[in-house]
């Protein structure tokens, strides 16, 4: 991209290296919020006057957070409109890994992620908003009632977990009163895959993987693992 | 077909949303029986507690220092 | 700079994620990270601390670029070591943290005001952290502000024991420049090891202050401790804790 090593050109080692560090910083911080971050925001925050830049001081960023420093990787996330990035952590966890803390808010939310993502997946990678709220319901959280710990369960699912990048919510054509369908989000793809939500769909029936067949052979195409009854 | 299926020794087991629904109630769930179909707080701790390792979260930075405009400096006169 | 490994960036994610350690966690996280990705842990328990600073320290000269640092803290209750990964930096940036709001830390500061120019004893108590919240700009209902008090608490800027709020570790570690910056004159600093100190002994005489663990390492088998400010020398009317006891360092 010419254009961005003419802007690169136009500055300072030390500018570029400042620029690259105050990069880095901001995606620490806005990694708080667990939103896609914006590159507009990052060439009105950061880059300002060196926003042509972006691309290779993005690379760069990128890379000091991925090697130099901390072990996270930068994700674009696919969009049409905007560009967006979020962390994911390059070290994968494990039931061993106990050194990293979630509070209480995160554990509940968290777990109510992984619920949702299990019925989406085990239900053949997409699931109908109705059957979704009849099942929540069933665990005594009701999209119509405020929830003693998830508060609006609506304004949780459809807003913040989709704009975090957890679900996807697609709006059925020419559905009257609306209708969705939820699938898995960037987010959850980059964070977690079908072998783990399986894994922890078994612990929770006791049974084998293998037992839930259509299930099964999705993970396998989705690994790529050539597979004999194609 | 059907035979196949006994013959590789797999059990052909259908998703139910409810049924696996119910399973987390059991598991997650307040052992008193007043809470019938509910997971209270602690229950939600408990399974986000549980599934933490199939993620790979980014921890985020938090600090205190920077985070907010310093307040003016206060100087105290001298008492005369 | 050396090279950062896994094991140091697992080191890092730990403390971004937790925020402040006491001595034993960090040891225990040290083993953690070696075992983990497979660096040497040496038996040698002598050994094994200098390798750890050099841990610490490679850590450090990667994440300085970044302003970012982990650092050494001790404790005003009891002298104890703990260690935080720390923000040096003051800018436009810095301010977009999310974890608490504007008004939040408007009160936030108005409670560290409170405890470093208005009270002898480096605590506020939770009825005058109400009364604070009717001068803010923007008003805080009282279940607002013991929310706040909550989940500082939970992330350890500030310590609550029977209803008296003090700052936490993190929170003097982390602002102790600010607080000495804004405070010339309010501030004390400990005459024995020279940091700010919010709990400690004043001398009945003059200014001159001692953190608690700071006067027992000072007056340490003395029968009559004296003021150590040069110019003053009064006895040291306070009860010396631990005073004929050896304090080990970590
Ligand atoms: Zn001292
Ligand atoms: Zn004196």
């Amino acid at each position: 991209n010419t254009q961005a090593e003419r802007a690169m050109a136009g500055m300072e080692p030390a500018e570029q290296e400042r620029r690259t560090n105050d990069l880095v910083q901001y995606l620490l911080i806005m990694d708080q919020r667990k939103v896609p971050i914006k590159k507009l925001d990052i060439n009105k925050q950061v880059l300002k006057e060196h926003s042509k830049a972006f691309p290779i001081i993005m690379r760069s960023a990128s890379d000091k957070l991925s090697k130099v420093s901390v072990g996270l990787k930068v994700i674009e996330m696919q969009d049409n409109k905007q560009k967006s990035y979020i962390l994911v952590n390059e070290i994968e966890q494990t039931s061993e890994s106990q050194h990293l803390r979630w509070s209480d808010e995160e554990k509940s939310k968290m777990g109510l992620v992984m619920v949702i993502l299990s019925l989406v997946f085990m239900n053949g990678n997409t699931m109908k908003d109705s059957l979704l709220w009849h099942t929540l319901k069933k665990m005594g959280v009701d999209h119509e009632h405020q929830h003693e710990v998830f508060g609006d369960v609506k304004k949780l699912v459809m807003t913040e977990f989709v704009r975090q990048g957890y679900l996807e919510c697609i709006k059925q054509p020419n559905s009257d009163p609306p209708a969705f369908d939820f699938k898995w989000g960037q987010r959850s793809k980059q964070e977690t895959t079908k072998r783990k939500v399986l894994q922890f769909v078994c612990k929770v029936y006791e049974k084998e993987p293998q037992q839930w067949t259509s299930q099964w052979q999705d993970l396998l195409q989705s690994e790529g693992t050539p597979n004999g009854n194609a | 077909g059907r035979q196949k299926a006994q013959a590789l020794h797999t059990e052909f087991v259908k998703f139910q949303p409810v049924e696996f629904a119910e399973k987390l109630v059991n598991l997650f769930g307040s052992s008193g029986a007043g809470d019938m179909g509910n997971i209270p707080f602690e229950g939600w701790v408990q399974m986000g507690e549980n599934i933490r390792p199939y993620f790979n979260r980014s921890p985020a930075f938090h600090f205190m220092a920077g985070s907010f405009e310093k307040e003016v400096q206060k100087r105290r006169p001298t008492p005369k | 700079m050396k090279g950062i490994r896994r094991s140091h960036q697992m080191f890092i994610q730990c403390f971004m994620s937790r925020g402040f350690l006491d001595a034993k966690e960090v040891k225990h996280l040290y083993k953690s990270c070696c075992e983990t990705f497979g660096d040497a842990y040496l038996a040698d328990e002598e050994e094994r601390r200098k390798l750890l600073l050099e841990f610490v320290l490679t850590i450090n000269n990667n994440l300085r670029q970044f302003h970012m640092e982990i650092k050494k803290g001790v404790s005003e209750e009891d002298g104890s070591n703990f260690y935080g990964l720390v923000n040096m930096s003051d800018n436009n940036i810095t301010r977009l943290a999310s974890d608490y709001t504007t008004n939040e830390l408007e009160l936030f500061k108005k409670i560290v005001e409170f405890i470093v120019v208005e009270s002898a004893t480096g605590e506020i108590g939770s009825i005058e952290v109400v009364n604070l919240t009717e001068k803010l700009d923007r008003r805080m209902s009282k279940n607002d502000a013991e929310n706040l008090i909550n989940r500082m608490e939970e992330d350890k800027w500030i310590r609550v024991k029977q209803g008296r709020i003090s700052l936490g570790t993190r929170a003097i570690l982390e602002l102790e420049q600010y607080i000495l910056s804004v405070y010339p004159d309010s501030a004390t600093i400990c005459n024995l090891c020279n940091k700010l100190c919010l709990k400690g002994q004043t001398c009945g005489s003059c200014d001159c202050k001692l953190h608690f663990h700071c006067a027992s390492r000072l007056f340490r088998g003395q029968d009559e401790p004296k003021c150590p400010k040069a110019g003053c020398g009064e006895i040291w009317s306070h009860d010396i804790p631990n005073r004929d006891v050896t304090m080990r360092s970590t």
